[in-house]
């Protein structure tokens, strides 16, 4: 009882907190990023990712020549 | 022409402010009046909750393959914030260029540049196609407010004022602002040209009688005649002072009326606003704040107020006050920036920087009833000075002759916009790219650009269970024959529901053709807009497969679907409720997507009547007719035979066998087959029956009694190898056929009837139910039975009997088979080649 009281007070300061909204926006976007990125992660194995990696593999190669 | 839209200042909080509006309207006005062009919109993938909106709006003006989504490169641990967006720009105008456009439009340079998931630039990696740009104002450049002046935004601002030089055409909303742009920067006045907005049809006369407006006034608190505001927040829109100016009239005037101000405004801007009329003396119920409202209550208030008012300080067109004269309010604005040139009636205009200016246009409009009635009526007639239609057919003028110049297609293919795209970003970062950004670019890249069209065939069911029955054998063979089938435009790609999404399963079919068994993980789908799905599935029930449908058709993938019968709802009695009502459920997802093939004219014919019953609101549902193959399969895993098989067909051989072909289901007619046969039976006739097929659903008590039959073994024979949960074997089933001597098929309804086109390909004779489907199939080459009882069947199968004993008895050799070829042919012509 006196934990969940002290969580809900320690909301509270937070939400009172300047920026407290632009902060928890952050936190929430940087979340889907991470979301997306893991699920984008998994097309590493795309047959048409791997060409293309080949096509940025050799651009770089001919970048260093 | 080709035109391709940036909708970027649709898809950010810009969307509910006067700029989105006049982008949605213009982009409306195009799609609508320019059907001669081919006009794609290109939306941001990463705002995805705009996407469904605005696919929506457009859903009856444009084709959905020509809503694209390009996908900015997820980078943004891997290089600096400028690295980033100079690589996101060179993306977003590459993926504009594999579109072949002639012309492009920005709607606003300026807007969505605060949102770091956007990109806007002009000719940094596409130096040919020409661009086109809405110019609204340089507020955000000339008079920042607070926001305007956090992080690098005037840098952005001032890189974006760079990008107007390459531009083709600039169109400035009005005079003014063309004036302010031409002031501030270097460039040709020949290249901007005044394009004034135009204004949403919705804003007209509406005639409210006075109960209605009462109660629609009621919703917003709205209890005496009202001066209206509407619009945003921000400081120059002077709402302060208006508020103070409200507060300065008589008391007599001010009583009788509300000041309201309509439109999204923040909590804070909220707070203030109420704040400041408290320090001035206005009740609280006196200054009315609406919060967001629809267009089409937002025209309501226009009408009704006594007064529009707009005392904005600096404005680049001024969309309200044009609203408000177009719904016959009086309209009084202040006389600075663009209003005078858009409101053009001196009577209306006061000072914004005044209290007293502004309280005395108020006091003296709100007195006088003559001047009230000259400015409505003469705002009337300046709105009509303004059209988005207008807008449209210039836009389409200026943009004609731009392109009809010399300009060459940005870029070939895909392949070689990669390639520049490659040599691009390797310029951006220098060597060495990380291999984690090469990936990630990879992927970026892999999403924008496809290698080719892709026909995507859903196989969930045989990935998940591979079950080789019914719907089963059907998916399977359109599906190896399709995937044989070279295209030159179109990649056959297998795909796989899992969770919630789909996924490549092209490593399926190479374990499905080969059968070794490697456990694979399939990469997610990439799909694109102008795809097409096809969906063999009988029906779902799963929520989450509807929406990954609905997903892909957001990404402007058509999703076609097999309908192979609607029989639970016309034979509902024998399906479970659940079933029924998932199926019903299933099917009115259905008329939303892009068109059902159906297997027959009956379907066809009965999915349209349903179509018109049920869902009349829907776009009508493209049905096509494909026909069903009927040769026999080779794969090998489907040669498979039980070890008493041979004694068992061996049995059947010895004497006339009526094969009736089905899973054992009530309204397949096993059981009126049964009784018939043992009437025939005990009238000596000495004949066999066998059924082939697995259990179906709600059968327990069929196969109980095909079981306890004193004939069963004997005379009566059910070849369902029980090791086989999936029924009985390709092969297995063609033996039974070649030991038959007809094809008896009592079946009181069918998508199709699979099992006459097979009977036919091995010669059987036919006794079919008479009904609508089963004549489609078979045409003349069948004998035919009515009736429900054991005897009506005996009847028939004794007359055929007599029939077949002089030779007289119909043949089936005339039916009309195709090929599982032939079939995937003729499918895979509907889905890609629609008439």
């Amino acid at each position: 009882m006196r934990i969940a009281l002290l969580n809900r007070f320690a909301r509270l300061i937070l939400e009172y907190t300047p920026n407290f909204r632009k902060k928890l926006k952050n936190i929430k976007e940087k979340g889907l990023y991470n979301e997306r990125k893991r699920y984008l992660g998994k097309l590493a194995d795309n047959e048409w990712v791997k060409e293309i990696k080949g096509v940025l593999i050799k651009a770089s190669e001919r970048g260093k020549s | 022409m080709r035109i391709v839209l940036d909708m970027q200042p649709l898809q950010d909080e810009s969307r509910h402010r006067g700029i989105g509006s006049a982008a949605l309207s213009m982009a409306k006005a195009l799609c609508s009046n320019g059907k001669e062009h081919t006009i794609f919109l290109a939306l941001n993938a990463l705002l995805e909750e705009t996407i469904g909106d605005i696919r929506r709006e457009f859903k009856d003006i444009i084709p959905p393959s020509q809503i694209c989504l390009w996908y900015p490169p997820l980078v943004d641990e891997y290089l600096t914030e400028d690295e980033k967006n100079n690589i996101t720009q060179a993306v977003r105008e590459a993926f504009f260029a594999s579109l072949k456009p002639d012309t492009i439009l920005i709607f606003a340079l300026f807007l969505p540049c605060w949102n770091p998931q956007t990109a806007t630039s002009v000719k940094k990696f596409d130096k040919n196609t020409p661009v086109f740009v809405l110019h609204h104002d340089l507020i955000p450049l000339l008079y920042p407010e607070k926001a305007h002046k956090e992080g690098n935004f005037q840098k952005i601002l001032k890189d974006r004022l760079n990008d107007m030089e390459p531009c083709s055409k600039i169109f400035a909303v009005s005079q003014y602002s063309k004036d302010e742009l031409l002031n501030n920067t270097s460039l040709d006045e020949r290249k901007v040209e005044v394009l004034h907005n135009g204004y949403n049809p919705i804003f007209r006369r509406i005639h409210l009688s006075s109960g209605e407006r009462k109660s629609f006034l009621a919703k917003f608190g709205i209890k005496k005649d009202y001066i209206l505001y509407a619009g945003g927040e921000d400081e120059r829109k002077n709402l302060h002072r208006l508020i103070e100016a409200f507060a300065c009239l008589e008391q007599s005037l001010r009583s009788h009326c509300h000041l309201v101000f309509a439109g999204k405004m923040s909590e804070k801007a909220v707070k203030n606003l109420y704040k400041t009329a408290k320090i001035h003396g206005i009740a609280g119920t006196d200054l009315v704040m609406t919060g967001f409202v629809s267009v089409e209550d937002l025209a309501k208030l226009y009408n009704c107020c006594s007064l529009f008012v707009f005392p904005s300080l600096r404005e680049g067109f001024g969309l309200p006050p044009l609203e408000a004269m177009a719904c016959g309010a009086p309209v009084v604005v202040s006389n600075v920036s663009s209003l005078p040139e858009i409101v053009n009636m001196p009577a209306a205009f006061f000072d914004p920087f005044s209290v007293s200016s502004i309280r005395d246009k108020l006091a003296e409009v709100l007195t006088n009833a003559n001047l009230r009635k000259e400015l409505a009526e003469a705002g009337l007639k300046e709105a009509e000075r303004f059209s988005w239609d207008k807008n449209a057919l210039k836009f389409f003028e200026v943009a004609a002759q731009v392109s009809s110049g010399a300009h060459l297609p940005a870029f070939g293919d895909n392949s070689e916009i990669i390639k520049k795209l490659a040599e691009y970003a390797v310029n951006i970062k220098q060597n060495p790219l990380f291999p984690e950004l090469t990936e990630a670019l990879a992927i970026s890249f892999a999403q924008n650009f496809p290698k080719r069209k892709q026909l995507l065939i859903d196989v969930s069911e045989l990935v998940i269970q591979d079950m080789k029955g019914g719907i089963r054998r059907i998916e399977r063979n359109i599906l190896i024959n399709l995937i044989s089938m070279p295209n030159q435009n179109y990649e056959i790609v297998p795909v796989y529901f899992c969770y919630d999404a789909f996924y490549d399963a092209r490593f399926w079919i190479k374990k499905f053709l080969d059968d070794t068994d490697k456990s694979i993980d399939y990469p997610p789908l990439i799909a694109y807009a102008g795809d097409i799905l096809l969906v063999m599935e009988l029906f779902t029930d799963s929520d989450s497969y509807i929406s990954a449908l609905q997903n892909l058709r957001s990404k402007g993938v058509a999703v076609k679907v097999i309908v192979y019968d609607i029989l639970p709802l016309q034979l509902s009695n024998v399906y479970e409720d659940t079933f029924v009502q998932n199926f019903e459920r299933w099917l009115s997802a259905v008329v939303g997507f892009d068109g059902a093939v159906c297997i027959s004219k009956t379907v066809a014919a009965e999915l349209a009547d349903w179509v018109d019953k049920n869902a009349p609101d829907k776009k009508k549902l493209k049905i096509d007719v494909f026909h069903m193959g009927s040769d026999e399969e080779n794969a090998k895993y489907s040669k498979d035979m039980p070890e008493d098989a041979v004694d068992i067909l061996d049995k059947i051989a010895q004497k006339p066998s009526f094969i009736l072909v089905s899973t054992i289901e009530p309204r397949k007619g096993h059981l009126q087959a049964l009784k018939a046969f043992n009437i025939l039976w005990e009238k000596g006739e000495d004949i066999n029956l066998v059924f082939v097929g697995k259990q179906g659903w709600l059968a327990d008590k069929i196969v109980k009694t095909i079981k306890k039959d004193k004939m069963s073994g004997e005379r009566l024979f059910w070849l369902s190898d029980p090791k086989r949960k999936e029924g009985t074997s390709e092969k297995y089933l063609n033996e039974a056929y070649k030991a038959s001597v007809c094809l008896i098929f009592p079946s009181t309804g069918e998508g199709f009837g699979l099992p006459i086109v097979e009977a036919a390909r091995h010669g059987l004779p036919l006794i079919l139910r008479d009904i609508p489907i089963f004549r489609e199939v078979a045409g003349d080459n069948a004998y035919y039975f009515s009736g429900f009882e054991g005897e009506d069947l005996a009847h028939a199968v004794a007359e055929w009997l007599k029939l077949y004993k002089e030779g007289k008895h119909p043949k089936s050799d005339n039916i009309k088979r195709y090929t599982w070829k032939e079939s995937a042919e003729e499918l895979l012509n509907i889905l890609i080649n629609p008439k």
